[in-house]
């Protein structure tokens, strides 16, 4: 079987990685500015389905105006499909009141209001708090759990690469344009589920090849020769995810697309950081903290 | 061999016994694949606090002026009381007579001739769970009044609820009903006002010369704007008493002033009438026994009433003795109606107040149910209609089956005889899990359905690792037999850590999340466990019988 020198590469592939997250996060915060929606903002949402051809996106921010402030109207799937937002200024309550008074009377029985969110400023400010703990504390279970299950310092490499996972995918998330929700949220969660499971099948490899190759090997060897023994598995298995992960991107519509996108790009990110990322790390700090060949 | 032999029946035990809930129970849908109304409601619990601090104030104030104790000021801020006394003589003895009452509600400190009063945090919990709890009571009481099928009504945290209103046709009404306080009184008329200029010098304050104030009505209520030289500028006023005192005026500790609305055809507020009442009430809500829509003697929509026993003879003794002054119908602070007593009332009475027909059949059901303790505001909703939901479950069918197709085609081309067993494991997880959310009641969301079909890309995981090991075995020269077995002993430990862990990132989003995405935490996690059975258990057992049966059609 042919084996690969990726620890040989691991230099290239930690440029690689800083190169990409600060890349993406550069332009997504600055130059494309992130995007949060109502989930994290507070605000009112309406997914309205008009039978009228003649209706545009002008039309119905024609009809808003004065009436509801800072009102933003997209078109979605196909042509008579609309998104309204509107951000919590004053009560948002009152504000799902009107744009739904206005829509009835306005297009009266063609009109279908698919549905409607609202969200309070103090929820949104809970959520987007919420979120963040969630990460971390999903973090925090995982490096404990790998420390107790292996060596302190492959859970640090473990959670290390799902910080990198965790920041590239949002990277560059952002930096194609999308919105954060709650979903995205969720499927940050379920890429950093996925990729530590990448991440422990090499490192449950390393481990019982240090057992067998104890002293007759260099640490760096028995690193690499472990992920060349699991990369079938780390491929295939990263396929048949992505394969579904497709699915869903291309037929689950609306949330789901946001949600199917992250993970997309998470599994991608973390099947390269489980083989790249997370056993370089251990061997490095074997190398130059501990002075061990 | 015997062994194997019940691994068999076990294995179609399951299968059948999941078969057989899968097609004869229904799984429940979110109320983002069938449609509904999902609310949460933040309880004012600070709003009631505080105005059981005023009202703990008032009796204060009027026990110590009764034991002839001199009070400089007595004011309130927030939940807190801050008495100022003549002379610090007097603090002993105001102490211990705040302290018979309200040794329960307050901590008491003194500075000389202050007197500071706190809410005790232990008071204030209690306060808010019973508050909570009251709450919940009566908008049950309400939605079952509007007659919602399967509605779902729980406390959320320590003054929040969460009301889930399936299919709900008109959410704004649902709304309507569910956050009115509906807080009824009866309260003594003292005095009117047509003008703001009127209810000034009533209370004895005054105007200089050439200036007036004037009325103009607000979805917020009456706003007031000061006329001087033909100007006009803005009061900024939060209480009608506020403003009775910006120009001399006094409203006694015992009366308050509230407004009624005149309302045109359209139902459009156009005009204001101030009462003086007295601020403690005749009767309350709490007395009524029933309330129902009717009409008054216009023809009019409006809402009667039958008094409890008691509240009728309360009502009576005091009708009695009024004939000829007027009472006041206040709705949440907001005069309704405030007729003239002629004869002595009953149990019967009669709301009247330019009500829709829609809005008296609400009233009637908030009465009915009874009032809120506190104010509750909607804090989030989601309102999906019933076609959205229906759409997402057909894009989430397609999806699904579209993935597992391709897995499914994948394993075999790849795995070949073992792709194919696979195969057979993956359509059983598929089923099993099904079968587990519906045993377990869990509530399938549309995140939830991104959580079964991850859940099948990610179920062959385990099957992937087995097959790698057992290849890598044969290629080591082993035969199949020790192969199939050494391959499942080595990847053991590694499926166990890896979906571990897994299941600690799934346990954290259940905690952090609500309605759907909790749903698909429970999905993603059940998924994990039935793909470890199907995957490992269920695959070993089809290897086994292949590898002793049939072991020339094995190809990996």
């Amino acid at each position: 079987m042919k084996k690969f020198d990726f620890i040989g590469k691991r230099y290239i592939a930690y440029l690689f990685s800083l190169t990409l997250i600060f890349g993406s996060w550069f332009y997504g915060v600055f130059i494309k500015g992130p995007k949060f929606g109502i989930d994290f903002t507070g605000g009112v949402l309406v997914q309205v389905k008009i039978n009228d051809p003649q209706v545009t996106t002008g039309t119905i921010r024609e009809l808003f105006k004065g009436k509801v402030e800072g009102i933003l109207v997209q078109n979605v799937e196909g042509e008579s499909e609309f998104l309204i937002k509107a951000p919590a200024i004053g009560d948002p309550n009152k504000t799902v009141n009107t744009v739904r008074k206005i829509l009835t009377e306005r297009f009266d029985g063609k009109v279908d209001i698919r549905k409607v969110e609202m969200i309070g400023p103090t929820v949104g400010k809970e959520l987007r708090e919420k979120g963040i703990m969630a990460i971390i504390y999903a973090l925090l279970g995982i490096l404990i759990y790998v420390a107790w299950r292996f060596e302190p310092i492959f859970a640090f490499g473990a959670v290390l690469a799902l910080i990198h996972d965790a920041l590239a995918t949002t990277g560059i998330f952002m930096a194609v344009g999308r919105e954060f929700s709650l979903p995205v949220i969720a499927a940050l969660l379920t890429v950093i589920g996925y990729s530590i499971n990448d991440t422990i099948v090499v490192y449950d490899r390393i481990r019982e090849n240090m057992k067998i190759f104890l002293r007759s090997k260099p640490f760096e060897e028995i690193v690499n020769e472990s992920i060349n023994q699991t990369l079938s598995r780390t491929v295939i298995t990263s396929l048949t995810t992505l394969f579904v992960v497709l699915c869903l991107y291309l037929f689950g519509g609306g949330v789901i697309n946001d949600f199917a996108f992250v993970l997309l790009v998470g599994i991608v990110v973390g099947t390269y950081s489980s083989i790249f990322i997370a056993s370089a790390i251990v061997v490095d700090w074997y190398k130059y903290v501990k002075k061990e060949k | 061999m015997k062994n194997l032999k019940w691994k068999v029946v076990f294995v179609l035990i399951v299968l059948l016994g999941a078969l057989y809930v899968v097609l004869t129970k229904r799984i429940n849908l979110g109320l983002d694949l069938k449609g509904g109304t999902h609310l949460v409601l933040q309880i004012e619990t600070q709003k009631a606090l505080e105005s059981e601090t005023s009202a703990a104030l008032r009796e204060i104030k009027r026990r110590l002026e009764e034991e002839n104790i001199p009070v400089v000021s007595a004011r309130r801020k927030g939940t807190t009381i801050e008495i100022e006394l003549l002379s610090p003589e007097y603090t002993e003895k105001a102490v211990s007579l705040i302290k018979d009452e309200y040794s329960q509600m307050f901590s008491i400190k003194t500075e000389g001739k202050k007197i500071l009063l706190s809410m005790k945090p232990s008071y204030k919990a209690k306060e808010i769970d019973r508050l909570a709890e009251q709450a919940l009571e009566t908008i049950r009481n309400r939605i079952d009044q509007l007659g919602v099928a399967e509605p779902v009504i729980v406390r959320n945290g320590k003054d929040r609820i969460i009301v889930e209103l399936p299919g709900v046709k008109n959410p704004e009404r649902a709304k309507k009903v569910i956050g009115k306080v509906a807080n009824l009184e009866f309260k003594e008329v003292i005095g009117t006002a047509r003008t703001p200029d009127e209810l000034i010098t009533k209370l004895g304050g005054t105007l200089p010369p050439g200036e007036t104030v004037s009325v103009e009505p607000s979805p917020e209520g009456p706003k007031f704007f000061l006329i001087k030289n033909g100007k006009r500028e803005e009061i900024k006023v939060k209480s009608l008493e506020e403003l009775v005192e910006k120009f001399g005026g006094r409203v006694p500790e015992d009366q308050q002033i509230l407004y009624q609305e005149i309302k045109n055809k359209e139902g459009k507020t156009v005009g204001y009438v101030f009462y003086i009442l007295k601020r403690e009430p005749i009767l309350t809500g709490a007395y009524l026994k029933d309330a129902y829509p009717s009409q008054d003697e216009n023809g009019m929509p409006a809402v009667s009433f039958v008094l409890k026993e008691e509240g009728a003879r309360i009502f009576r003794d005091y009708t009695k003795t009024h004939i000829g002054t007027r009472l006041a119908i206040v709705l949440d602070n907001k005069v309704q109606s405030a007729p003239v007593i002629r004869s002595e009332i009953g149990a019967r009475g009669q709301i009247s107040g330019q009500f829709t027909y829609q809005e008296a059949r609400d009233l009637a059901i908030v009465l009915r149910a009874g009032a809120l303790p506190a104010p509750v505001k909607i804090i989030e909703e989601t309102t999906v209609g019933p076609s959205l939901g229906k759409e997402s479950v057909e894009k989430g069918i397609k999806a699904g089956v579209a993935g597992i197709i391709i897995v499914m085609l994948f394993m075999a081309v790849y795995y070949k005889t073992a792709g194919v067993i696979a195969d057979l494991a993956l359509l059983m997880n598929v089923v099993l899990l099904w079968a587990m959310m519906i045993l377990l009641g869990a509530t399938l969301t549309l995140p939830g359905i991104a959580g079964f079909i991850l859940t099948v890309g990610m179920a062959v995981d385990a099957n992937v690792i087995i097959f790698e090991r057992i290849k890598e075995e044969l290629r080591k020269g082993r035969n199949l037999f020790s192969a199939v077995e050494a391959g499942f002993a080595r990847a053991w430990g590694t499926i166990l850590d890896a979906n571990i862990t897994t299941l600690i990132a799934a346990a954290v989003l259940f905690q952090f999340g609500t309605g759907p995405i909790k749903g698909f935490a429970v999905t993603l996690s059940l998924g994990i466990l039935s793909s470890m059975f199907t995957a490992v258990f269920v695959t070993k057992v089809l290897l086994d019988l292949i590898v002793k049966f049939k072991p020339q059609i094995f190809r990996i």
